[in-house]
């Protein structure tokens, strides 16, 4: 053994008509000779090629197809090609190759610019209606369920709640403290210089139970929950799993979305309200660091110019938040068709359509909830 | 030198868990034979192949693949050891992301410097080696039928000229037609190339029609390794079992009456 250590490059050398093979024409070989040979090919001028193999040490497949091209470049010339010194099994080889090769097939070019941009905003359109048609089986499921309230899955509701709700407690709550201890610093300066470092406590409030505290947990859950939702739909779909639900004559929105839907519905809420009692921890806590603001006067003036109301606004827009993320993740699951490169777009597009409709939805709500005057 | 072995199990053991797989299991693989392992679901076929290919190690015993011992062997050996097989996975492997094409350039890519013009060149010859319609080559394994995606599996295996074929069923799931072909694909390849060929099957026309030598797993080990004529007259339970049944015996007929 070994030998394969001890095999000489391919090369060629050329003698008036005679082209001289030597070293070993095999698939690690030839490379070189494979990107220079036909530059010296161009050189040789006769019309009757004498291809030389008594030095080739070794040949393989690959050395038939480069020895094959060579031979070819000469007959497209009208030249005429002898082989000389040629084994057996180097024949076998070559015929092997000049049999079986195939021409590659034509690709199809791409468009022009104008009929790409056409092919996409019609492909946009059907997504479009897809997306409708996939809604509108959910409303129809979501029917039967309010229907024969007996037929809800109560089980994977609740695990589902589990996974997307018990789980993202620590993080949901970390974050928040997080947010609430910077807030609290940023707002704490600028008001500590008037004077007026009570204060922060109903900007935090207001901040935090109506803006911060829904979007910031939406938006974790959109890049924890909704990735997954998409990522184990898509998985589903690519091993035919969906199709066998759908055989067994199960609805599979029913059966998949539905619960993550009615899990997301209720824990989104609940999460909600977790980041704001922890951001409103983390600003209390820095009130009392920085502007030296005890616990007590905190909670008391808290009470006091916070109103339920507040709360009430910001828990509101979750269940539609919660909405959004189960639909957009569970669509873009169900999108996915061939391949594994296609369940990480279709992922990655759930977190991105997701995060860009909470905060579209988001400033929906600021514009209602201006015009109403509250 | 041609006697010697290109693959050699020794006493190998291997165990997932409580479960063991296999216990001191020996079978010499000699170059230039088609070897079929058989054996019942579960008895470690494939894991026997993934093993040699440094994908499961097993918990015992020593491989020794082309004079090398593969246990002893630093990373860049086992590159190497590698380049000299190829394998063919049961369900294809294929690379999703990728079209048949692609996918059979991907080893010449990856591990050689070939001009791109021969790459493609060579995909196509292997294809066509493996019988596998040019048309259909720009085509994603996810549009493909469970025949061509055997054949377009094959062809990635042979892409680099292995020395060692391993093919874990070939034929499985497919229509005796196919899987006709394909059996006659992998003689002709073995003619071809001077393969050294290593089948994991259950198809008893295969066993008849390709191979020289079968060896039987069963009990953790291998029981028999022997021509197909010779495996058939076994006396031991679990073989006479496997070659007993009626569809066995109907193969093993029309390959008799196609012999005559
Ligand atoms: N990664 C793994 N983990 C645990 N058990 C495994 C693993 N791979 C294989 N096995 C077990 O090893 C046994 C042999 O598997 P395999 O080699 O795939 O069998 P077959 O002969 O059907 O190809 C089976 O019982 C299987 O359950
Ligand atoms: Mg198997």
């Amino acid at each position: 053994m070994g030998t394969a250590m001890l095999q000489q490059l391919a090369d060629i050398a050329i003698d008036n008509d005679t082209i001289f093979c030597h070293g070993a024409w095999t698939v690690s070989h030839i490379a070189w000779l494979s990107k220079h040979a036909f530059e010296s090919l161009q050189t040789i001028s006769q019309t009757d090629i004498t291809l030389d193999l008594s030095h080739v040490t070794h040949f393989d497949l690959a050395g038939a197809c480069l020895l094959n091209d060579i031979a070819s470049f000469f007959k497209n010339q009208n030249s005429v090609v002898h082989y000389r010194c040629i084994d057996e099994r180097q024949d076998e080889l070559l015929s092997l190759v000049t049999e079986r090769m195939q021409a590659e097939p034509a690709t199809i070019p791409l468009p022009q610019f104008l009929v790409r941009l056409g092919m996409k905003t019609h492909k946009a359109w059907l997504q479009m209606l897809v997306f409708l048609s996939f809604f509108g089986q959910m409303v129809q499921s979501l029917s039967m369920w309010f229907r024969f309230p007996k037929r809800i899955r109560w089980q994977e509701v609740i695990h589902q709640i589990e996974i997307t709700g018990y789980q993202a407690m620590g993080i949901v709550a970390l974050l928040s403290f997080l947010i609430g201890v910077v807030l609290a610093y940023q707002m704490g300066t600028q008001l500590q210089s008037y004077g007026a470092g009570i204060y922060v406590v109903d900007l935090l409030g207001l901040s935090l139970l109506r803006e911060f505290s829904p979007l910031l947990t939406a938006i974790i859950v959109a890049g924890r929950t909704g990735a997954a939702f998409a990522a184990q739909l898509g998985t589903m779909k690519l091993n035919e799993e969906i199709d066998a639900l759908q055989t067994l004559g199960v609805d599979a929105t029913e059966v998949l979305v539905l619960p993550k839907l009615l899990g997301l519905i209720i824990a989104l809420p609940l999460l909600t309200v977790l980041a704001m009692v922890a951001g409103v921890f983390g600003g209390m806590l820095m009130s009392k660091l920085m502007l030296g603001i005890t616990f007590v006067d905190f909670l008391d003036r808290f009470s006091s110019s916070v109103s339920a109301q507040t709360l009430f606004l910001g828990e509101l827009k979750t269940p539609f938040f919660a909405v959004l993320i189960a639909l957009i993740g569970c669509f873009q699951g169900f999108q996915v068709s061939q391949g594994a490169a296609s369940v990480g777009s279709r992922t990655t597009m759930s977190v991105v359509q997701c995060i860009f409709m909470i905060i579209t939805t988001d400033a929906v709500f600021s514009v209602i909830y201006s015009m109403l005057g509250i | 030198m041609a006697d010697e072995a290109i693959v050699d199990f020794q006493n190998i053991t291997t165990r997932f868990g409580q479960q063991i797989v296999h216990q001191h299991l020996n079978l010499t693989v000699k170059p230039r034979e088609i070897l079929a392992i058989v054996g019942g679901s579960g008895t470690g076929k494939t894991t026997l192949l993934r093993e040699l290919l440094f994908l499961n190690r097993p918990a015992e015993g020593n491989i020794i693949a082309f004079g090398e011992s593969i246990y002893q062997a630093t990373s860049q050996q086992v590159m190497k050891l590698r380049r000299r097989m190829g394998m063919m996975f049961q369900s294809g492997a294929l690379f999703s992301s990728l079209t048949v094409l692609e996918n059979i350039c991907f080893p010449l890519r990856e591990l050689t410097s070939l001009d791109e013009k021969l790459i493609v060149e060579i995909a196509m010859l292997k294809a066509g080696m493996a019988s596998f319609p040019a048309d259909a080559v720009h085509k994603y394994p996810a549009e493909l039928s469970g025949g061509m995606i055997k054949r377009a599996a094959l062809a990635r295996a042979i892409a680099l000229d292995p020395e060692l074929l391993l093919l874990d069923e070939p034929t499985a799931g497919l229509d005796p037609e196919a899987a006709n072909s394909i059996d006659e694909l992998v003689l002709a390849l073995q003619q071809a190339l001077d393969l050294t060929i290593i089948m994991v099957t259950h198809d008893v026309d295969t066993l008849w029609q390709a191979t020289d030598r079968v060896a039987f797993l069963g009990d953790k080990k291998v029981l028999a390794c022997e021509p197909m004529t010779a495996l058939v007259r076994h006396s031991h339970p679990l073989i006479e079992a496997y070659f007993g049944n009626p569809r066995a015996r109907a193969a093993e007929h029309s390959h008799e009456e196609t012999k005559a």
